[in-house]
C-alpha cells in the first residue's frame, strides 16, 4: 500500500518507514504537518499521522483526512489516551496505535487493523 | 541546513557511553541505532523517563533527553539527572524551535539543544561535541536567543517561567481551555490549574487575556 506519513521529527522518518515496512506500507510521501491538499494530490492508500505535533487538533487532522481521501487506511499514532484517543478513532481513524508500542507490535497491529478494518491499541482506552 | 562546528576526535579516547531518555518507545529504538551506528559512540540503554532510568548502574558520559515525550517538568528531570548521575552531559531532543525553550533548558542545565528534524550524521556529531566539554545548540534557535539577549531578555529572573509553563501560556494565548489543555499536554486539570495559578504569580496579573497578552508581546506565541 502507497503510504503517505505525516510526522515533523524527521529524524525517526527513516526509521519509522522501515517499520512500515515491515507491515506492506511503502512511504511514498512525508510531511511535517497537516497539508490536505498535498494528501490529496498524492493519493495514498495509507495515512500515518504522528498526532502529537499538529498545528491543529488531531481530531480535525484526522476529520479532513478522512473527508480527503474516504477510502484511505487511516492510522493515528498518539501518546493520548482515552477520550482524545476515542476522538481520533470517532474523526475516522481506522487505527490509534499508542507511541509505547515497539516497532515489531506496530507492524503485527498495522496488519491487523488492515484486515479488520480497525484496531484500537488497549493502552489507549 | 543546520549549521555545525568540527567535533573533537575521540578515537584515542574510550567511546561515549551515552544514554537515551526517550517516552516514545520507537523513536528510541531510531536514536539507539543512529547513535550506535558510530564506532566512538556506546549506547549503554534507552529508558522511558529519567525516573525509570537505572543511571547509577549505567553511569552515562551522556544522556540524550527527548523533551517533548515527558509528563513531567523538565527540571525535575534534571534535578533527577544531577542526583544520580552527576557525571552526565544532557543533550535535550525537541521538536520546539521557539528560542526561550531552549534558553529555558540550558538555564535548568542542559549541556546541548538538538531539534528533531537534524539530520543523522549531525546529531553524532552534536553528541561527540557535548560529550567532549562543548555545548551544541541548534544554530536557528541560537540566533533567536542572541536577539533575546540583545533585548534584555536574556537575564535569568526569579520570575522567568519553566518550560512546562511557556509551553502553557502559549497554549493559552491560542485560546485553548484548561481541557484542552490539559488534554494537549497529557496533564491533569489541576496540574494545569496549579501551573497557571503560578504563571500568574510570576508575571503578576490576574486574567487568561493578560497572560494571552504577554505571551504575544515578549514572542511566546
Amino acid at each position: 500500500m502507497d503510504s503517505y506519513v505525516v510526522e515533523p521529527q524527521s529524524l525517526f522518518v527513516p526509521y519509522l518507514s522501515d517499520v512500515l515496512a515491515g507491515a506492506e506500507l511503502r512511504v511514498v510521501r512525508v510531511a511535517p504537518n497537516l497539508d490536505v491538499d498535498d494528501i490529496r494530490a498524492t493519493r495514498p492508500d495509507a495515512l500515518f499521522v504522528d498526532t502529537d505535533f499538529l498545528d491543529v487538533d488531531p481530531a480535525d487532522a484526522v476529520s479532513a483526512m478522512r473527508a480527503a481521501l474516504p477510502r484511505a487506511f487511516i492510522c493515528a499514532y498518539t501518546n493520548g489516551e482515552g477520550q482524545r484517543a476515542d476522538r481520533l478513532r470517532f474523526a475516522g481513524a481506522n487505527c490509534v496505535l499508542s507511541k509505547r508500542s515497539g516497532p515489531r507490535e506496530i507492524a503485527d497491529v498495522l496488519r491487523t487493523a488492515r484486515t479488520r478494518g480497525s484496531f484500537t491499541d488497549p493502552r489507549c482506552d | 541546513m543546520l549549521g555545525s562546528i568540527a567535533a573533537p576526535t575521540l578515537s584515542s579516547a574510550k567511546p561515549v557511553r551515552v544514554l537515551v531518555v526517550e517516552g516514545q518507545a520507537l523513536f528510541a529504538k531510531a536514536l539507539c541505532q543512529v547513535l550506535a551506528g558510530d564506532p566512538e559512540i556506546d549506547v549503554v540503554g534507552d529508558s522511558d523517563s529519567m525516573v525509570n532510568a537505572p543511571l547509577r548502574r549505567l553511569r552515562p558520559d551522556l544522556i540524550v533527553l527527548d523533551l517533548d515525550g515527558h509528563h513531567v517538568e523538565f527540571s525535575e528531570a534534571m534535578r533527577t539527572c544531577r542526583e544520580h548521575a552527576p557525571q552526565a552531559k544532557v543533550c535535550v531532543l525537541s521538536t520546539h524551535v521557539q528560542p526561550e525553550v531552549m534558553q529555558r533548558c540550558l538555564s535548568a542545565g542542559a549541556d546541548g539543544y538538538v531539534v528533531k528534524d537534524i539530520l543523522p550524521a549531525e546529531l553524532i556529531r552534536a553528541v561527540k561535541s557535548i560529550a567532549s566539554g562543548h555545548a551544541y545548540v541548534d544554530p536557528r534557535v541560537a540566533g533567536g536567543v542572541l536577539k533575546r539577549r540583545s533585548n534584555g531578555f536574556g537575564r535569568a529572573a526569579q520570575n522567568e517561567l519553566s518550560v512546562r509553563e511557556t509551553e502553557i501560556i502559549r497554549l493559552i494565548a491560542r485560546g485553548m481551555s484548561n481541557k484542552e489543555i490539559s488534554a494537549k499536554l497529557h496533564l491533569s486539570e489541576k496540574t494545569v490549574k496549579n501551573h497557571i495559578s503560578r504563571i500568574f504569580a510570576k508575571l503578576n496579573i490576574t486574567a487568561r487575556t493578560q497572560a494571552a497578552v504577554h505571551a504575544i508581546k515578549t514572542g511566546l506565541a
